[in-house]
């Protein structure tokens, strides 16, 4: 069990040590990066005014024609779009950064052989794995929010400056709707939920990681390769349902990671195959929260706390000695 | 005494061979044991069931516990250090204390930085980027500055130089040990070793081949000179051992009196060395 408060805020202090280029300096470069597209949109703009006649007036005419024709309304939406869109960058980059370190998290430590060292402490193997899933669901994406909110402001503002130098209203076009914290409170709730409903993800990669005695990617990825591969024979001949439930369940996680805000979309048949396009924004707290209410989400946390329970038994009990 | 260690009838069966059989030992506090054996013989499968890091047959007790399954109670006691590679490298010197500080309840960070000050180690080094010696400098520092019962030493100076490798056992001896504590090592620079050493657990093919105490060995074995006029007499009292040594003849006895020994020639006590290979070697060579 965990022996101390002392104990476990330590080992959240060592993954964040070893993790500090993928999940607190990765967030602010995606910002920084960001930035500087919009810095090249800008500049490409202004080249092309200098260049081509009339396209100065051109510029401030459509800013003008925006003042005056597009309502209030679809001026919010618009910025607000310009919120759920870039934190969707943040957003799958933290996924893809997530699903290596899960399938890393137990590996790792036992190639370099310093796993003989961390199981010198007295740190139980429970400890350990819990101190990774709690870093994994809720220490990156914590980081990932502190990124994300200090990109958009700084996007928000430039754009809103941008404006102002091709003479436009910067208030009236973009500061005026810009309200971005029920947006960042929904995106936060979302991860907490996201959490949640990848738990059987994360489970799944931490034990294939624990039991993998060497390539543990392939061991995170095939098996569920050649389950497809061998369903498709079966289902040729008996249209066995199960998998395409099992399917469905990993493939809403898969895409969900990319898009966690998306989870309220319909993933049914058709929308799979055409590349989950039924997909669409979250835009209240209800329907972040109405994901809480699904069986299929708590069906997956019990899955992954087994997976989870077989990862710390691995790492506890399997001898790796070869003699 | 107490008994650090206490091992009946213990067994490690892989797959298809026996890696310890039936193995019976005691260690007791206070003592410097030395577990020599050769490659394979043993040691390491050892020194894994005492950590609670595999499991056994028979009986294996470490400070009372039961090593696999109280492991994490174990380790508050005990310390580990495998050979020099073991601490990841990707971590911070003052990383590395601030963590075992954070899990170890035991841990005198103090101690630690007096020791680190007395190398060249820099707190914000990485450990990829100190070198092998230092590495195993840090390792035991921080070891050292734990206040452990039971100190367990598998071939921590392999790769070192010799300067490093006198270094880390003078320190250990000086800064470290005292009658409260016991430290097993495995090793094969058994020369090093030898003289800091309490105890000998010899250990070949899974079997305990010999345990005593230094004093035991000293008033057991004796190593005599013996010139070619007395060599049959010499090869006639059972020797376990024979070699060639500058022009005479080395003879290893075990149990010869000490005016026997006199007789034939010039008496030596018997190097660690040279005991392990009679005892290993297996006889006359």
């Amino acid at each position: 069990m965990i022996s101390s408060a002392k104990t476990f805020a330590t080992l959240i202090k060592r993954e964040i040590w070893e993790h500090r280029g993928g999940f607190i300096y990765t967030p602010l470069i995606i910002g920084a990066v960001l930035v500087v597209f919009l810095l090249l949109g800008a500049g490409s703009s202004f080249f092309w005014q200098l260049n081509v006649d009339g396209a100065e007036a051109m510029t401030k005419g459509a800013l003008k024609l925006a003042e005056t024709n597009v309502s209030a309304e679809q001026m919010r939406m618009g910025v607000d779009a310009f919120f759920w869109g870039t934190s969707m960058v943040w957003q799958s980059v933290l996924f893809i950064t997530l699903f290596f370190y899960c399938i890393g998290s137990l590996y790792d430590d036992r190639r370099d052989r310093s796993i003989l060292f961390w199981k010198s402490m007295p740190v139980s193997d429970l400890e350990t794995v819990i101190s990774k899933v709690v870093f994994a669901i809720l220490v990156a994406p914590l980081f990932m929010m502190v990124g994300l909110i200090v990109g958009q402001i700084v996007l928000i503002l430039g754009a809103g400056l941008l404006v102002l130098a091709h003479g436009g209203s910067a208030w009236q076009l973009i500061w005026a709707h810009t309200n971005p914290f029920p947006i960042w409170g929904q995106i936060l709730v979302a991860q907490g939920i996201q959490a949640l409903f990848l738990l059987p993800l994360y489970g799944w990669l931490m034990l294939a990681s624990s039991f993998a005695r060497g390539k543990p990617f392939l061991w995170a990825t095939l098996p569920p390769v050649i389950f497809a591969i061998m369903e498709s024979f079966v289902g040729f001949t008996t249209n066995f349902s199960l998998s395409k439930v099992i399917w469905e369940f990993i493939l809403r996680r898969l895409a969900s990671g990319f898009a966690p805000i998306t989870f309220s979309a319909d993933f049914g048949e058709q929308s799979m195959q055409a590349g989950f396009s039924g997909t669409r924004f979250a835009s209240s707290f209800g329907d972040v929260l109405g994901r809480m209410t699904s069986a299929d989400l708590w069906l997956g946390v019990l899955i992954g706390l087994g997976f989870l329970a077989g990862a710390v038994y691995l790492r506890r009990y399997r001898d790796e000695s070869t003699g | 005494m107490n008994a650090v260690i206490e091992s009946s009838g213990l067994t490690k069966r892989y797959k298809d061979r026996l890696a310890l059989d039936n193995c019976d030992f005691r260690v007791e506090t206070g003592r410097i044991v030395g577990l020599i054996g050769p490659n394979g013989a043993g040691k390491t499968t050892a020194l894994k069931a005492i950590l609670g890091l595999t499991s056994y047959d028979g009986r294996l007790s470490v400070l009372g516990l039961d090593p696999f399954t109280q492991r994490h109670k174990l380790m508050q006691d005990v310390c580990f250090i495998a050979d020099v590679a073991i601490l990841p490298r990707w971590i911070r010197v003052r990383e590395a204390i601030t963590y075992v500080e954070g899990v170890h309840p035991r841990f005198d960070r103090a101690k630690c930085e007096r020791f680190l000050s007395a190398t060249q180690i820099k707190m914000q080094s990485r450990v990829r980027e100190l070198s092998k010696g230092m590495i195993a400098q840090l390792h035991l520092a921080l070891v050292m500055s734990i206040d452990a019962r039971l100190l367990i030493l598998d071939e921590p100076t392999l790769g070192l130089d010799i300067l490093y490798r006198r270094r880390f056992y003078e320190q250990l001896l000086n800064d470290y040990f005292d009658e409260s504590r016991t430290i097993l090592i495995t090793t094969h620079q058994v020369e090093e070793v030898e003289h800091i050493l309490t105890d000998l657990l010899f250990i070949k093919d899974g079997r305990i081949a010999l345990s005593a105490t230094m004093e035991n060995v000293a008033e057991r074995y004796c190593q005599v000179l013996v010139g070619s006029e007395k060599l049959e007499l010499a090869r006639s009292l059972n020797p376990i051992a024979e070699r060639k040594m500058l022009g005479k003849s080395a003879f290893l006895y075990d149990g010869l009196t000490a005016e026997r020994a006199q007789q034939l020639g010039e008496v030596h006590q018997v190097g660690v060395a040279d005991l392990f290979v009679a005892v290993m070697g297996g006889g006359v060579t």
